[in-house]
């Protein structure tokens, strides 16, 4: 077991150091002319001759590839992420800012995927076949056709444009008043709900939780589907089991049979897919928070590889593939805890 | 019954938050509120170049002199007491001497006391700092003869390369370690960067390296640029010391090295309470602000890149005033409670070009590189009756109606309307005819150009969908005229565009300019000096032309001192740039401002950064 | 094979699947026929009009490009936007028929090129094992560790523009589910002793792995597969409405999305004005896709081992 731990632990440098390599692969396709686009937004400011090459030294655009790759290797282990163009300050401050609202914004989302999810993937395992079943299945399946800009879109416009109900950003005027700039308001944790809990101060836990119910339906909608489907079959190959049948033989509800027995021991596969959920999530708020202007991790993301800046993306990569390794291992591990004969392997 | 609960606790939540949805009057009613597309680069005025962060810079910082209301041609007193002319003998006889009166009592922001000190330091720091791709050339221009200090280092020492004075050829590392080369960079300073500015009792003289028309301009407030800076400040954040000898370490440094990009400390009538890059910029008022305090509390910038977000928040009142794009401004028209502002006129213009010389290496953009009907020649564009030929061909009327929605006018040449120098003479604008464009093709290359065709890429930014239909004007009504003429509109991303431009390898490409300052010594050279912005990637075959027709006539405009003189210059310059048929000068867009009625006191003048878009927060006021 | 197509046509979510399916195939291959192409390049949505402003369904072309076509001598074989425009003129019908091609195209090379990618990858791996298996598998996690939309989005900025360029971005960043799957089941299937006898008698390796292993295990790869196809034109339409993708003008359905972006919300007391532009473009999309997730959901019911005797 723990040899199995440590095998996994080492493996994670060398995967990250795979996906930098990669990417940066992927920008020294570029000729270090067009990757100077970066820097620059308008010929304009090009005023020199001489002032496309100076920048081009000074940005290192020129180094070969091995060089520039060491080089950017070096900075990294020093922690210093370097520069982000798309957001106009450091690296690291550009995470540090955007990371607790994605991850707000995540987290809140499990709620109802995992709630109606389940809920649902137990009912139609459940009503098997029938009327109830189908319906279910349909709604999902829709649910899963629906791209996720054109479904949040679609909730942009009737729950901002015709009902006036959700805003899109991540907090109003007077409420960022408050957070940004008020002695009295104390950030412990940058996921404003919670802060504002903390502080007492109920009109900002309101607000900022107004804002996030437009991005929370968008980004939940395509999950619960998925959910739903390992849900029922989970459910499904559970309530065949034998000690189901021995429960009901001996005269068990079925409510009971269900939720007592059936549910929780279905749950297992259920809930370690759901670790790996979150993280999924966080690659897919990209699309979100764009449509929502949520400043969080995804926007910037996007923002930075439509300008090529390569810095950022990479930074952001790399977080998602530690993310990633981490997560997928601490799943693996809780499945081999939770369920004892996978510890035998 | 756990389930019961928890879906009585939902029920309750729910409800709390719709209460909480009030609907007040005018919200937020000392604050106002503007909604654009992106954000400052930095708060640093010898860094920006961007009018993101000119827009803001402006309401923090100011200038020597200021634009009078709405004029972009009369100045008024701001920082100095005294607006220096011939006539007032504050501007010397030969154009070469400025001097400044600086006005007493006016505080900064952290209650430092403005002193000419202060002035000459901002400016020897701007002249030091000279960022690469930043807008301190504006005063190496006319302070040192040339576009960048690291030029005149260059030619006063006759080196090869600015770098190549620093060991491993690294500008941001050391100096090499022989005492000559640190003695050479001091001396450097004390003799050219010293020279510059200097106090003057209570006044501040500039000694200019040449006759520099535009100069006043260059130190107007609405050039971030000439912002003035607090000497002791800006030194205790880790700016240059004001030192001769270790300047070159303060020279060009990258972004996160600067360490005036994310504060500020100017005498401007705003504070910057707080900057979230890309998200927004909260500005609070300065109440010992020496013209008086502004009307308005607050002003918070925000950068909302979804156009539909923010003609929402404009719909609310969540944003008094927003930035939207000419095709969705008939949508905006209709929401009640809004005013927009149409047609302004605005510095700008968009140009079509030809580059007389084309870099064929590996170019596939011009086809076979031969005039067989399936390319084009490099010099292709050299024949001036090609150039005409596009001239007459491409739709000006259509265009402005249709994709400008009208809200534009054409342009004869590189200089603008509302610029002095421009001129509306009716001879000078080339009228979409096919007849003549057909008359001028068949002359073109001894009539083999007709007889062959051509086929070859024309260009525009991606995403930039004005741009793509004018090509796609130009290539239907190209085939239209000759089937043999296959223009084919290619959208580039700005990478490839840069790398394409950079390499001379464009065909026609279409571009445009926006004005640092209002005067023609911003336009011209641009689109026509051997050395332009622009012209100077046209060619070596242009540049031949260009220094022998184009470059004296602009050094003559630029040095000129007599208004009325200069402009004949300019009027000749377009002459020129109409008898050659340089370029296909596409249009002028117009410029609008969308807020709502509750705004009071705001104006228009073209040259104020982010205008009209934005405002100039100072005058506005909120509600009654 | 016979059972599973039996079942497929009973059930009544997958019977309405494969009607959908058929609907959109027809389409794609009579699309010169229902939109009848105006200029050489099939693809390039021909303009009703130079105007900016989306026009409303059934308008008639602009006189100006009227007379161009006249004055060029080309036949204009219709003249009314029967689905309005997009923004800058496109005709939202032409887009959205000759757009079914783009997205089969879209699917099936994607799809079958990274399919067959990662079988390669898979099955290598999995036969020949030891450290081989080991540096495959390490590449295929690096892989997999990067986000998919990220990467997709990275790779369609560097490369440019294009429909090509998508479809290597999404080749290049989608092998990894198809090898890991294939390595899987035949890392069980190996230990058949029909393999192990086949081993013994000296049969070649590459030989064993085409004619025992692959077609025994590849069945449920092939499905999983032909799923994905939904998702990949999904993906491509998503990448598109990022503003990387398809070029401007070219007939593809997230591009016709794109357009409706900044219009969808309409005027004032018009709420919804230009409905034409998202609802037209977003039925196809999803329609399709649909018609895809309904097969797949009851053919994974029907092959799935746990259910057999169920259904």
């Amino acid at each position: 077991m723990l040899s199995y731990i440590i095998r996994r632990l080492l493996l994670l440098p060398i995967i990250l150091l795979g996906v930098t390599l990669l990417i940066f692969c992927v920008f020294s396709l570029l000729s270090p002319m067009e990757r100077l686009a970066t820097y620059i937004h308008d010929p304009n400011t090009l005023k020199n001759p001489q002032a496309a090459e100076r920048l081009i030294a000074k940005y290192h655009l020129n180094d070969p590839f091995p060089l520039g790759y060491i080089n950017w290797l070096k900075r990294i282990i020093n922690f210093d992420l370097g520069w982000s163009q798309a957001a106009n300050q450091s690296v690291k401050d550009a995470i540090s800012q955007r990371f607790p609202a994605t991850l707000e914004l995540v987290l809140y989302s499990i709620i109802p995927v995992i709630l109606v999810g389940i809920w649902l993937g137990v009912l139609s395992a459940v009503h098997h076949n029938d009327m109830m079943d189908q319906t279910i299945r349909v709604t999902a399946i829709i649910g899963w056709s629906l791209p996720t800009f054109i479904f949040g879109l679609l909730v942009l416009f009737i729950f901002y444009g015709i009902l006036g109900w959700l805003l899109p950003g991540r907090l109003s005027a007077w409420a960022q008043d408050i957070v940004y700039t008020s002695s009295n308001f104390h950030s412990y944790t940058h996921l404003i709900t919670v802060d504002a809990l903390l502080n007492g101060n109920l009109p900002i836990f309101l607000d900022a939780l107004r804002h996030l119910i437009a991005p929370i339906i968008t980004l939940s909608y395509i999950s619960w589907a998925f959910l739903l489907r390992i849900t029922r079959s989970s459910m499904l190959e559970t309530l065949r089991k034998d000690y189901v049948r021995t429960a009901r033989a001996k005269g068990v509800d079925e409510y009971t049979v269900i939720h007592l027995h059936a549910q929780r021991n279905a749950m297992i596969p259920v809930m370690t897919i759901s670790g790996m959920m979150i993280i999924e999530m966080l690659a897919g708020v990209m699309i979100t928070e764009t449509i929502f202007t949520y400043p969080g991790l995804g926007f910037w993301t996007a923002t930075a590889a439509q300008q090529l800046d390569y810095g950022s993306v990479i930074s952001f990569a790399l977080l998602f593939s530690s993310l990633m390794v981490i997560g997928n291992l601490v799943v693996d591990l809780s499945y081999a805890l939770i369920d004892p004969r996978v510890r035998l392997e | 019954m756990k389930r019961n609960f928890s879906f009585i606790a939902f029920l309750c939540l729910t409800l709390m938050l719709f209460t909480s949805f009030s609907l007040a009057e005018i919200k937020n009613p000392d604050t106002i509120i503007y909604a654009t597309i992106s954000g400052p680069e930095s708060m640093d005025p010898h860094w920006a170049y961007d009018t993101a962060s000119g827009e803001v810079i402006y309401e923090m910082y100011d200038n020597l002199i200021d634009y009078k209301g709405k004029s972009t041609a009369e100045f008024v007193p701001m920082l100095a007491t005294e607006v220096p002319s011939v006539e007032n003998g504050l501007i010397s006889a030969d154009g070469l001497t400025y001097t400044f009166p600086i006005r007493k009592e006016v505080k900064f922001h952290n209650g430092d006391i403005l002193t000419p000190e202060d002035v000459v330091y901002t400016i020897k720091r701007a002249l030091i700092f000279d960022r690469s791709g930043g807008p301190t050339w504006l005063f190496c221009e006319p302070l040192l003869g040339v576009y960048g200090i690291e030029d005149k280092v260059v030619e006063v020492y006759g080196l090869e390369n600015y770098s190549d004075i620093f060991v491993d050829g690294d500008p941001r590392g050391e100096l090499k370690p022989e005492k000559k080369y640190k003695e050479a960079m001091i001396k450097f300073f004390n003799d050219y960067i010293d020279k510059t500015v200097e106090v003057d009792g209570d006044n501040v003289v500039f000694h200019l390296a040449q006759a520099y028309a535009p100069f006043i301009n260059i130190l107007a407030h609405s050039g971030n640029w000439s912002a003035i800076l607090d000497k002791k400040w800006a030194i205790a954040q880790g700016a240059w010391d004001g030192q001769a000898d270790n300047w070159w370490k303060y020279h060009d440094p990258e972004a996160e090295k600067d360490p005036l990009y994310a504060v500020e400390n100017g005498t401007g009538p705003f504070v910057l309470q707080k900057w979230v890059p890309e998200e927004i910029v909260m500005l609070e008022r300065f109440d010992n602000y020496w013209q008086g305090p502004a009307k308005i509390k607050n002003v918070q910038i925000k950068y909302i890149s979804e156009y539909t977000t923010r003609k929402l928040m404009l719909q609310t009142g969540d944003a008094d005033i927003i930035y939207v794009d000419l095709q969705y401004l008939s949508e905006v028209e209709k929401i009640e409670g809004v005013i927009v502002e149409k047609n302004l006129p605005r510095l700008v213009n968009t140009v079509s070009m030809f580059p007389w010389t084309i870099n064929a290496e590996g170019n596939t953009y011009i086809g076979s590189g031969k005039l067989d009907g399936k390319g084009i020649p490099p010099d292709f564009f050299s024949d001036i009756h090609v150039r005409k030929g596009f001239s007459y061909l491409f739709p000006y009327d259509i265009f402005i109606e249709k994709v400008a929605k009208g809200m534009a006018i054409r342009n004869p040449g590189p200089i603008p309307k509302g610029i002095p120098g421009y001129t509306a003479a009716a001879e000078l604008f080339y009228p979409f005819s096919l007849e003549k464009a057909k008359e001028e093709f068949q002359l073109a290359w001894g009539g083999q150009l007709w007889e062959k065709g051509c086929k070859f890429n024309i260009f525009y930014n991606e995403g930039n969908n004005t741009r793509k239909a004018a090509c796609d004007m130009l290539s239907t009504y190209a085939k239209m005229l000759n089937p043999k003429f296959n223009l084919e509109p290619i959208g580039v991303q700005w990478s490839a565009y840069l790398k394409a431009f950079l390499t001379e390898k464009l065909p026609i490409y279409t571009i445009g300019w926006q004005a640092d300052y209002p005067d023609p010594h911003n336009w011209a050279p641009v689109y026509m000096g051997s050395q332009g912005d622009y012209s100077g990637f046209f060619g070596e075959a242009y540049r031949k032309f260009a220094r022998e027709n184009v470059d004296p006539l602009l050094k003559e405009g630029l040095q000129e001192t007599d208004p009325v003189k200069r402009i004949e210059i300019y009027k000749q310059l377009t002459q020129i740039a109409h008898d050659q048929a340089i370029s296909i000068y596409a249009y002028q867009p117009g410029g609008n401002h969308v807020q709502r009625l509750y705004i009071g006191g705001w104006y228009f003048n073209p040259i104020v950064p982010g205008l009209p878009d934005g405002a100039d927060f100072y005058h506005l006021t909120k509600g009654e | 094979m016979n059972r599973i197509l039996r079942k497929l046509f009973s059930n009544t979510t997958s019977l309405i699947g494969i009607i959908l399916l058929i609907i959109f195939i027809a389409i794609a291959i009579f699309a010169p026929v229902i939109a009848p192409p105006l200029s050489e390049d099939h693809y390039i949505i021909p303009r009703m009009s130079w105007d900016i402003n989306p026009q409303p369904p059934g308008s008639p072309m602009s006189d100006e490009i009227r007379d161009v076509y006249d004055y060029m001598g080309a036949k204009i074989k219709y003249d009314r936007a029967i689905f309005g425009t997009a923004e800058g003129g496109y005709d939202i019908f032409y887009g959205l028929i000759w757009g079914t091609r783009t997205a089969f195209k879209i699917g099936l090379i994607t799809v079958s090129i990274s399919m067959l990618i990662g079988l390669f990858i898979g099955s290598i791996s999995a036969y020949f094992g030891k450290w081989l298996d080991e540096i495959l598998m390490r590449i295929t996690d690096i892989f997999l560790s990067f986000p998919f939309l990220v990467a997709a989005m990275v790779l369609t900025t560097v490369l440019g523009r294009g429909l090509d360029k998508v479809m290597i971005a999404l080749i290049v960043f989608g092998w990894m589910g198809y090898a890991r799957v294939i390595r899987g089941n035949i890392l069980s299937a190996k230990e058949e002793t029909y393999v192990m006898a086949a081993r013994a008698l000296g049969v070649k390796d590459n030989k064993i792995i085409w004619k025992h292993l692959l077609p025994n295990t590849i069945f449920p790869v092939l499905v999983e597969a032909s799923m994905s196809i939904g998702s990949m034109v999904v993906t491509a339409s998503a990448l598109s409405f990022l503003g990387v993708g398809a070029p401007v003008g070219y007939a593809d359905w997230g591009q016709m999305v794109s357009f409706a972006r900044n219009w969808i919300i309409g005027s004032p007391g018009q709420a919804g004005q230009y409905w034409y532009t998202v609802l037209y473009p977003g039925i196809f999309i999803v329609l399709f896709v649909l018609a895809w997730n309904l097969i797949g959901d009851t053919l994974r019911d029907i092959l799935d081992p746990r259910l057999r005797g169920e259904l």
